[in-house]
């Protein structure tokens, strides 16, 4: 009998070995260190909105509001004890109601359909962070 | 021309384990709409990955970009455009560096997933990226970079488990 057309001889392809567990522990590591290190960064004062990559809007997260913006239709942001989110949206996913609150620096929440993104403004003035405008 | 069937296979057969797979393929995309809802539109970690490196590894490269091109359409057809691009962008990038990997490599399966799993997160950073121009979208790449990493070792696993039988439904000894 003909053996089945393959790639390649898969025999000795292993599933795991102890270079390739290596790599994929040093990958683990680095997802895990830049999900935590974020919660470490200090809380910031205000919050940027912007849709289509213009800035609308900053807002003092000092005290608590709800708003909304002409150029963000059908979005509803609303800030409470620090922390910023969108409470209600036009969208059809609603990935952006389910990101929930977010207060720290370098935090964002990020609307595809109506191409809005709400990120934490850094508190230090020459930070990395570009503010463009 | 392209040689989609193998030779040795008969086509019903060959039809048969297609429509296997792509069904596979659909509903694991339905299953990861579940995982994956506190992510941006349309992104997903790449389980489904496994259902195309199934495909590379027991039929054929033509076959597995086919049922690749299918994944996309269904996913344009149930979650629409921006997503279908999304998608087809993540899809590909995956597709490119899985089958130079096992081709060129000597890499473990789990490696293989690993990396098959990141090139389907990037791909779909840089088109959520391309369609929304703002670098916002990268402090999303820890979440998804974590997601790939899981769903890249278990579609490993159960790669190295499904295709020595994928094969064997192919061969004329395998009971359909």
């Amino acid at each position: 009998m003909k053996k089945a057309v393959t790639l390649m001889d898969n025999k000795d392809r292993k599933i795991i070995n102890k270079r390739d567990a290596v790599i994929v522990g040093v990958i683990s590591a680095l997802a895990v260190t830049g999900i935590i290190l974020p919660r470490f960064s200090q809380k910031s004062g205000s919050a940027v909105i912007c849709c289509d990559n213009r800035q609308i809007a900053v807002i003092s997260l000092e005290k608590d509001s709800v708003c909304s913006f002409p150029e963000a239709e059908g979005m509803v942001f609303s800030v409470s004890d620090g922390a910023i989110s969108v409470t209600q949206s036009n969208c059809a996913d609603h990935t952006c109601v389910r990101t929930g609150e977010i207060s720290h620096s370098g935090q964002v929440i990020v609307c595809v359909p109506n191409k809005v993104t709400v990120s934490i403004e850094s508190n230090e003035q020459n930070d990395l962070d570009v503010v463009l405008k | 021309m392209i040689k989609f069937k193998p030779r040795n296979v008969s086509v019903s057969r060959y039809v048969a384990v297609m429509g296997l797979l792509f069904a596979v393929a659909s509903a694991l995309n339905l299953i990861e709409s579940i995982l994956s809802s506190a992510l941006p539109a349309g992104m997903r970690i790449g389980l489904s990955n496994v259902v195309i490196m199934t495909a590379m590894l027991s039929i054929n490269l033509p076959s597995a970009t086919l049922i690749m091109l299918l994944k996309v359409v269904f996913v344009f057809m149930t979650r629409g455009a921006s997503a279908g691009f999304i998608s087809l962008c993540g899809s590909m990038l995956a597709f490119i560096v899985t089958a130079l990997l096992l081709r060129r490599t000597a890499s473990t399966y789990v490696l293989i997933s690993v990396l098959g799993s990141l090139a389907h997160t990037f791909g779909q950073l840089m088109a959520v990226r391309a369609m929304m121009n703002t670098n916002a979208i990268w402090a999303y790449a820890p979440v998804l970079l974590a997601g790939s990493v899981v769903a890249g070792i278990c579609t490993g696993i159960v790669l190295k488990t499904v295709f020595p039988q994928i094969k064997r439904l192919l061969s004329k000894q395998g009971k359909l």
